[in-house]
């Protein structure tokens, strides 16, 4: 089953190396499934951080999307890389992550911004811990678009690709995500925690 | 400044921030071991869940076949009682 599947993948999207190591994951082989993870575990940390900036959180979300990749691998089609396939898992783990939080309704403080004096040199943590608090008054689907948007640099397309949307869900969102958003920045006047008013 | 253009400094130096390192790989690993096991241990499970199914529709086989001979008309079944009692 595992070499069939193999065979058919494309080899402008998948190397050699991860096509022996899905070939050898897939009949059971532990060291190469853990060279996948240490391959692209950075990739999909770095977008698991901008859905939870808790260490024991974020390293659940790691953990899960490995695990559902592991038992989806058979359904890898290999039509596009495999970074790709994982982020979209990332993704969509991710997003359930947000939903299970809002139904419990846990929301980051806003009160992680700087002091305004420290805004102009605002170093890129305090930045990524502020735009993260301030994202979280979103509901999960309008949050979703602006995380995709800002730090995973999609098109709209791309995002109702990796999510199942709509374009126009996708469009809708965005444009509802950054109304409510900028009506959340003055709520908390965000520019005057920023010093930012000039 | 406007409050979006804020958001899009803010965003643009968030972009530049390292996020911590993780080493998911032991963890993973130990979990598809102890829960729902490696590729190896899965074949078994499915295995066993496609004889369960086999022997259901073998089952639903059976009784469709006798459905399917049994007299189409209900009162049938009656007749043979009709002559016992006319006897």
């Amino acid at each position: 089953m595992a070499a069939g599947s193999i065979a058919m993948y494309n080899a402008e999207t998948v190397d050699e190396t991860d096509r022996q190591d899905i070939q050898a994951s897939l009949g059971g082989d532990e060291a190469a499934f853990a060279r996948l993870i240490r391959r692209y575990e950075p990739s999909v940390a770095s977008l698991a951080w901008r859905f939870a900036r808790d260490a024991a959180a974020r390293e659940e979300l790691v953990q899960d999307v490995f695990v559902e990749a592991y038992f989806s691998l058979d359904g890898f089609r290999g039509d596009a890389p495999l970074e790709h396939w994982l982020r979209r898992i990332a993704t969509r783990v991710g997003y359930r992550f947000w939903k299970r939080r809002a139904r419990e309704g846990r929301e980051a403080p806003l009160a992680d911004l700087d002091p305004p004096a420290a805004a102009v040199e605002m170093d890129p943590s305090a930045a990524g811990a502020a735009v993260h608090a301030l994202l979280a008054r979103l509901p999960p689907p309008e949050r979703l678009v602006l995380t995709l948007m800002y730090f995973d640099d999609c098109s709209v397309s791309e995002i109702a690709g990796r999510m199942g949307w709509t374009r126009a869900m996708v469009k809708m969102r965005a444009y509802r995500a950054r109304r409510r958003l900028k009506a959340v920045a003055q709520r908390e006047h965000l520019l005057e925690k920023l010093g930012w008013t000039k | 400044m406007d409050e979006m253009k804020a958001m899009e400094n803010l965003v643009r130096l968030a972009c530049r921030e390292r996020p911590p390192e993780t080493d998911a790989a032991p963890a993973v690993l130990a979990r598809l071991r102890a829960g729902a096991g490696l590729r190896t241990g899965r074949v078994l499970p499915l295995s066993v869940l496609a004889a369960v199914a086999a022997v259901a529709a073998a089952v639903i086989l059976v009784l469709a076949i006798q459905a399917w001979t049994a007299p189409a008309d209900p009162q049938a079944v009656l007749f043979p009682v009709l002559e016992v009692a006319s006897l």
